[in-house]
């Protein structure tokens, strides 16, 4: 088997060709994603075989990797030509493949001026003018269109919606031609179709589209002047025309819908333009036989496009589903935050009515009828908007994939991401802010968890490193886990970091999860080396930060050489919470109600004081310190002996307190309100909530209880 | 700062003022600063703020800050009556338009014209920290108010020392 055979039935080949394909339809211009991704996968094909790629794919891969270089040395960021070339230079690559396989003459690359990196000619330029001024039907090759997105989405959308409209009329006026065969309206109404399809694809520069409506547009004046009859081949040649640009059409409608913005699509035209040829010379349809049909059609723009969807169902069916009616609406986020809002008052406004003496004490059936429907229609009501809000994980999740693999790539390790729950919703707005966190935990698990391939065989694990990323509901939260197989965090160096900077005091002993802790703090990182990817003036500390934004939390387990592992705990949603009312005094705080484990009144003897520690109460067998509400607050209790009170035991992580109120008041879900700017600075109240008599109910901060000092253990606590 | 609120800052322009008084002292503030007025509503203590901080208040479905101005200008506390009021303030400064403050007052007065002849900029002896949050001075045949500048007010920390303002100390000021 000679050099070129073997490389094109090298499934290893396909997989990087897929890969590469797959990276190149993400890339953007003005943008470094996936720079790291596209070099690392030409530096594979360049290192294939033990005597080297077959000669021109040697040159045409040397060619790109000089294009990637000029991009790696000069701002790291792709440009709109690079990408063309690039593109042009895979679709290339895939057409000599299939041309080699078939046993066909090969095409020869002869593209150093296109992947010119400076001067490159622009993209759908070459091919559509190639279509037009070639003798199509004598030609096989397939034109492509590429879409100028996001630049001229709102006229795409309009071409779009235009198209259909006009596909439909051409549909209905062939049938009536085929029915009557000289139908001047018929004829008419094509033809005006065919123009303005020719007109909205020139303005928007889709060339070859422009030239197949021209071509069609000449066969329908000709008919329209009376040069030529309508006869079978006249409407073949306008249905096949009609097809092309229907499947054009659904492209365009996938690509606006954001899926492969910016691919090529293809327009296998030279068999229409066959047609139409044959229609004005009078032939009947011999052509199309002689031309391969367009779908199986092996084209390099075809099957680069087959190449680009990895393996995955091609876009028609997606297509297909976009162009029929969707049941999807696109809402404007902040309609929606305002309608969960206004959602949020009328269900306030509903137990007001509920809770009020008029109401409740009414002998009116027909009242009471009525306040039980307002009941269950605002929780439904409250249920659905709530819904409408949230988003599945997998979109952030997968954007991480491509993170692990450009960072594997750049740091030469073997990284793969492994998902689990992408289903999981969450509040759009939280999954928007989990970003940033998120892409850092990510990377610290590829910097400084997972090992260089050597020392991981070394430490007798396989070469690739796995991170995990999943998520699941748990506790009415949502849990997200990042576990590495790495080599796990260095304790007791993160212990001496911590003293040598003074972070935290040497006389008190830790324990090992007290130890991982510091990883929280800021100032501390224990990166032997700082990656340029990494660790650049944010740490974890500003993580868990963003994480306790978002009213998450999160925690940190390793082990020394089997791995780290971070979970992080979010509420639902931002907006609303489940909110449990307990009386302190005279006053009523708010308690997350997603922190309480369970709530009782302690006997008499079951709290109990010990030296040093404090008030402390035993939960069956565990002992939990107390914090007494009222005297942390500064607020005078009525219950001065637990037993009279009761205990909230509030859990966060793996930090468990009692929490000693005088009552509880109810368990209501309620609106989350920011208390502005004049609260930023203290971490006691957490918000604000509307009650149902009017008054606003605080929402305590579930850290700060965990963290408060003990009353009792240094004399007070305010 | 904005060409706008530079404008501002050194002086007062005419317009319509909101004037109230906190014992008796009268002070006077541009409308334009000033969202609402209502009735001193229930009050929601928030713990361990400072004391001129007293506490939340809802405002329509909407929780908005309540402060002391008496604690805030270190003015004796007192019983509030009958026409006590919160001054509901547009604090937007680098927030949303939904950011608002209010302050307690003793009680609202008026609403003035004042015309550019009326009012002065904030007098020497107010000192350079202090002319930060006056705008000025207003005077008229019905009396002397010193305005206030609200957002600079609102957004400091802490409390502040006024000059407390009565018609005796009025005389330190020269009319323009």
């Amino acid at each position: 088997m000679d050099v070129a055979a073997a490389f094109v039935a090298d499934e290893a080949v396909m997989d990087v060709l897929a890969r590469l394909a797959e990276e190149l339809a993400f890339v953007r211009p003005d943008s470094d994603g996936g720079l790291l991704a596209v070099n690392a996968l030409l530096m594979d094909l360049e290192q294939w075989g033990a005597n080297g790629l077959p000669p021109p794919v040697a040159i045409a891969v040397a060619d790109a990797r000089r294009l990637v270089d000029a991009i790696l040395d000069s701002d790291g960021r792709f440009t709109a030509e690079a990408i063309a070339g690039l593109v042009t230079w895979h679709d290339w690559l895939i057409a000599w493949m299939l041309d080699v396989q078939s046993g066909s003459p090969p095409s020869a690359w002869q593209a150093m001026e296109v992947l010119a990196p400076s001067n490159a000619p622009a993209p759908a330029a070459q091919p559509s003018q190639a279509v037009a001024a070639a003798e199509l039907a004598h030609s096989a090759e397939t034109a492509s269109i590429r879409l100028r997105l996001p630049d001229d989405a709102e006229l795409l959308r309009e071409f779009h919606t235009e198209s259909l409209e006009l596909l439909q009329s051409i549909e209905q006026a062939v049938l009536a031609l085929e029915a009557t065969p000289d139908a001047p309206d018929a004829v008419g109404a094509i033809f005006r179709a065919f123009h303005t399809f020719k007109g909205s694809a020139g303005f928007l520069q889709l060339d070859a589209l422009r030239d197949l409506a021209h071509e069609l547009e000449s066969l329908l004046d000709a008919i329209r002047s009376g040069t030529l009859a309508v006869t079978r081949a006249v409407i073949d040649a306008v249905l096949a025309g009609a097809d092309v640009l229907a499947g054009c059409t659904r492209q365009v409608g996938v690509q606006l819908a954001g899926e492969g913005a910016g691919e090529p699509i293809p327009l296998p035209a030279a068999h229409v333009v066959a047609l139409v040829h044959a229609a004005m010379r009078g032939e009947v349809a011999a052509v199309p036989a002689a031309l391969p049909p367009p779908s199986p059609s092996p084209s390099p723009a075809a099957s680069a496009a087959r190449v680009m969807s990895n393996g995955v169902a091609p876009a028609v069916p997606a297509a297909a589903a976009a162009v029929a009616p969707e049941a999807v609406v696109r809402v404007d986020a902040a309609k929606l935050d305002a309608l969960v809002n206004l959602v949020g008052e009328l269900a306030v406004a509903q137990s007001f009515v509920l809770g009020s003496a008029e109401v409740s004490n009414s002998a009116n059936l027909d009242l009471a009828h009525a306040v039980r429907k307002l009941t269950r229609v605002t929780e439904e009501l409250q249920q659905t908007a709530m819904s409408m809000r949230m988003v599945p994980l997998g979109g952030l999740f997968r954007k991480m994939t491509r993170l692990v693999r450009d960072l594997g790539a750049a740091q030469d390790k073997q990284v793969r991401l492994a998902l689990a729950g992408e289903d999981t919703e969450l509040d759009r707005q939280i999954v928007d802010r989990l970003g940033d966190p998120l892409i850092h935990m990510i990377r610290n698990a590829v910097d400084h968890g997972i090992e260089p391939p050597d020392d991981r065989i070394a430490a007798g694990k396989e070469a690739l490193g796995t991170i995990s990323l999943s998520a699941f509901h748990q506790h009415g939260g949502v849990m997200i886990r990042i576990t590495d197989d790495g080599r796990g965090l260095n304790a007791e160096r993160l212990y001496r970091k911590a003293i040598e900077r003074r972070l935290i005091d040497p006389a008190v002993p830790l324990s090992l999860a007290e130890t991982l802790e510091l990883v929280f703090l800021p100032g501390l990182s224990t990166a032997a080396a700082v990656t340029d990817l990494s660790g650049r003036g944010v740490g974890m500390d500003v993580v868990r930060e963003r994480i306790e934004a978002l009213r998450g939390h999160v925690e940190i387990e390793s082990t020394p050489g089997v791995g780290t592992s971070f979970t992080i705990r979010l509420p639902l949603t931002l907006a609303v919470i489940d909110g449990l009312m307990v009386g302190v005094g005279r006053e009523r705080y708010v308690i997350p109600a997603l922190a309480v484990r369970e709530c009782f009144r302690p006997a008499a003897g079951a709290v109990t004081t010990v030296h040093e520690q404090g008030e402390l109460v035993d939960v069956r067998g565990r002992q939990l310190p107390v914090l007494r509400l009222g005297r942390f607050l500064g607020v005078p209790a009525r219950s001065e002996r637990p037993e009279e009170g009761i205990l909230l035991v509030i859990e966060l992580g793996s930090t468990t307190r009692a929490v000693l109120v005088d009552e509880l008041l109810g368990k209501q879900e309620m609106l989350i309100k920011n208390l502005g700017r004049t609260f930023s600075l203290q971490s006691l109240v957490a918000g604000g909530a509307v009650l149902a008599d009017g008054s606003v109910g605080l929402i305590l901060d579930i850290d700060t209880l965990l963290r408060a000092p003990r009353a009792g253990t240094s004399g007070q606590a305010s | 700062m904005s060409a706008a609120a530079a404008a501002v800052a050194r002086g007062p322009v005419s317009g319509r003022y909101l004037t109230f008084h906190l014992g008796q002292s009268r002070y006077a503030v541009p409308i334009r600063d000033v969202r609402e007025v209502v009735r001193l509503p229930a009050i929601t203590a928030v713990p361990q703020m400072p004391a001129h901080v007293r506490g939340v208040m809802n405002l329509r479905g909407a929780v908005v800050a309540v402060l002391d101005l008496r604690a805030k200008f270190q003015m004796g506390a007192i019983e509030y009556a009958d026409r006590a009021c919160v001054i509901v303030f547009d604090a937007g400064r680098g927030e949303g338009a939904g950011a608002c403050v209010a302050t307690i007052v003793d009680g609202v007065d008026d609403v003035l014209p004042l015309s550019a002849a009326q009012l002065a900029a904030a007098p020497d002896f107010a000192g350079a920290v202090q002319a930060d949050y006056l705008l000025g001075v207003a005077t008229t045949p019905e009396g002397v108010w010193v305005v206030l500048n609200m957002p600079n007010i609102l957004a400091t920390e802490g409390s502040l020392v006024l000059p407390a303002l009565t018609t005796d100390v009025s005389t330190a000021f020269e009319p323009i």
